[in-house]
């Protein structure tokens, strides 16, 4: 008798379930969606790769934000839609922000190494934007391995930095999220992609957006939730726009990416003190810059404990850590970090 | 029906295959975290990247004999691009560098010249100065001369003065000589009347 008490029927409603048909009929059979960016305007370009300027509603502040999104995907996640867009909800909130799109490399850039990024492409585009801004100081916001780009550039530039936003950022390649024998075998050179690397000479897009897949293995969620929540056309929306931009993968340079594995996975040099870019030994605890590192509590590609020793390498005084309730892609896919940022930033972002 | 006993079955549908997922995957992470599939991969990986250089290399080959451009033609043509480009910017950083030795030299000709115009600033008003000193001075100069000249006047007044005063002082020598002589008269008038009495009696 309890057993039957127990039981609940399951019941649903015509109307929703029109509404959930229709629209998934809609995902399935029409084109993505078009992605408007907020109002911006390109600075200065550099090959592939732009920077682009997202000019304050009402300017609030004298610091300008510079953002670094991963080499690894395109960043009009961080403006992906007028509601939920990190940078529009910057602007709204008072921020002049610049953001750097490194662009896809084609087979005329298999050449480009990291110090390449970091040194002839990001702190150019850090000085054309201290330089259009007409500031004298800015932030620097990185996220992913944009993140990791922007800690090697601040702990080598002369360039006034004035606060340094990490989020999602791996730092310490001791551990990562493949499995313990698998990151063993990258660490002794069991396994190694060099020859591979040399051969594609540009990592296509495809590989990336399979090593992407792979790494999450089983991923059913995202397609399971849009089942259950196709009746919510706002879910519907922000789904599409989200399962756009995880196809829409970039190519990557196979100097840089070779230097990344061989560098920052097989020797960690980033936290062992011995990278080097461009003949400069890269050395976090020169970063003495207000800073703020975020990691996001269901991140399953950037593990907190990549983030959290660069808390400690650093020697900045002023150093903030953040803890936020989202996903790798969702802190950014929600517009969640242009409010994790704010706080933080608005006290710092004043002459 | 209460909707104690209702159900939306997508919501368990939900749950069920996160659990599922989250099973899934961990058998998935246990299964593969073995060096047998990492030697596999390994070896995998190496028969891939043989086959996609020779793919290339015959690529190039049949390109060349056929004569038509490759993707590494075009992308050599690009890196001209690049390289102008780079050259651009070089150029570009160099004309800022010049641009800020500018803006820096004009604040400094700012600063010199504020400077300049503040000591010409002092410099006529201490010429003002100077000018009035000068006015007053050579007002003074003419009061001295002015004052010599009296002086000398003065000078000239002084010796009438002794001129005077000795001749008062002669004067009054000549008034004593007078007095005695007045008083010698006096004294002889007496003894003419005494010795007129003398005789009478």
């Amino acid at each position: 008798m309890a057993a039957i008490t127990r039981f609940k029927l399951p019941v649903t409603n015509l109307e929703t379930e029109q509404e959930r048909w229709h629209q998934l009929y809609k995902v399935l059979h029409e084109p993505k969606p078009e992605i408007k960016s907020s109002p911006r305007q390109s600075v200065w370009r550099k090959n592939k790769s732009v920077l682009w300027f997202y000019p304050a509603q009402e300017k609030k502040y004298d610091v300008p934000i510079f953002m670094v999104y991963s080499l690894l995907n395109k960043p009009y996640i961080l403006d992906i839609s007028e509601e939920t867009s990190v940078i529009g909800n910057l602007n709204k909130q008072g921020y002049d922000v610049y953001m750097f799109d490194w662009g896809s490399p084609g087979l005329e850039d298999k050449g480009i190494t990291l110090d390449n990024y970091v040194l002839d492409y990001l702190e150019m585009a850090v000085r054309v934007a201290l330089r259009h801004a007409k500031a004298p100081e800015i932030s620097l916001v990185g996220y992913c391995i944009g993140g990791t780009l922007s800690a090697m550039l601040a702990s080598i530039t002369d360039l006034p930095i004035k606060n340094l936003v990490l989020a999602a950022v791996p730092i310490d390649y001791s551990d990562f999220i493949l499995p313990d024998k698998w990151v063993k075998a990258m660490h002794d050179g069991t396994l190694s992609l060099d020859r591979m690397i040399d051969a594609y000479e540009v990592i296509p897009s495809e590989f990336l957006y399979t090593t992407f897949l792979a790494l999450q293995g089983f991923n059913i969620g995202p397609n399971v939730n849009l089942v259950t929540r196709a009746h919510d056309r706002k879910y519907v929306d922000k789904w599409r726009r989200m399962d756009k931009w995880t196809r829409d993968a970039v190519t990557f340079s196979g100097a840089a990416f070779k230097q990344m594995l061989n560098d920052l996975y097989k020797d960690n040099k980033l936290v062992k003190g011995e990278m080097t870019l461009g003949g400069k030994k890269v050395d976090l605890s020169k970063i003495d810059c207000s800073l703020l590192v975020i990691t996001s509590t269901r991140d399953e590609l950037v593990l907190e404990s990549q983030s959290l020793p660069v808390m400690e390498l650093v020697s900045s005084e002023d150093k903030t850590y953040q803890l936020v309730e989202a996903g790798h892609v969702s802190i950014c896919l929600t517009g969640q970090f242009a409010f994790a940022v704010d706080p933080w930033l608005s006290t710092r972002s004043k002459f | 029906m209460s909707d104690e006993n209702m159900n939306n079955p997508y919501e368990s549908f939900r749950r069920l295959s996160e659990m599922w997922e989250k099973g899934l995957n961990d058998l998935l992470i246990q299964s593969i975290d073995n060096r047998e599939l990492i030697r596999m991969t390994q070896l995998g990986v190496g028969v891939h990247s043989r086959y996609v250089e020779r793919l290339k290399r015959n690529q190039e080959l049949m390109a060349n004999i056929m004569n038509i451009p490759t993707k590494n033609d075009v992308a050599n043509v690009a890196k001209l691009t690049i390289q102008a480009e780079e050259k651009v910017d070089t150029l570009q950083q160099q004309i800022w560098s010049l641009q800020d030795s500018f803006a820096l030299a004009n604040q400094e000709q700012h600063k010199l010249l504020a400077e300049i115009m503040e000591f010409t600033k002092q410099l006529h008003t201490e010429w003002v100065h100077s000018a009035k000193d000068l006015a007053e001075a050579k007002k003074l100069t003419t009061e001295m001369k002015k004052m010599r000249q009296e002086l000398v006047e003065a000078k000239d007044l002084k010796e009438s003065l002794l001129e005077l005063k000795q001749e008062l002082i002669h004067f009054s020598d000549m008034k004593n000589e007078v007095n005695v002589l007045r008083e010698l008269l006096k004294k002889e008038k007496e003894e003419t009347a005494l010795a007129v009495a003398g005789t009478v009696e």
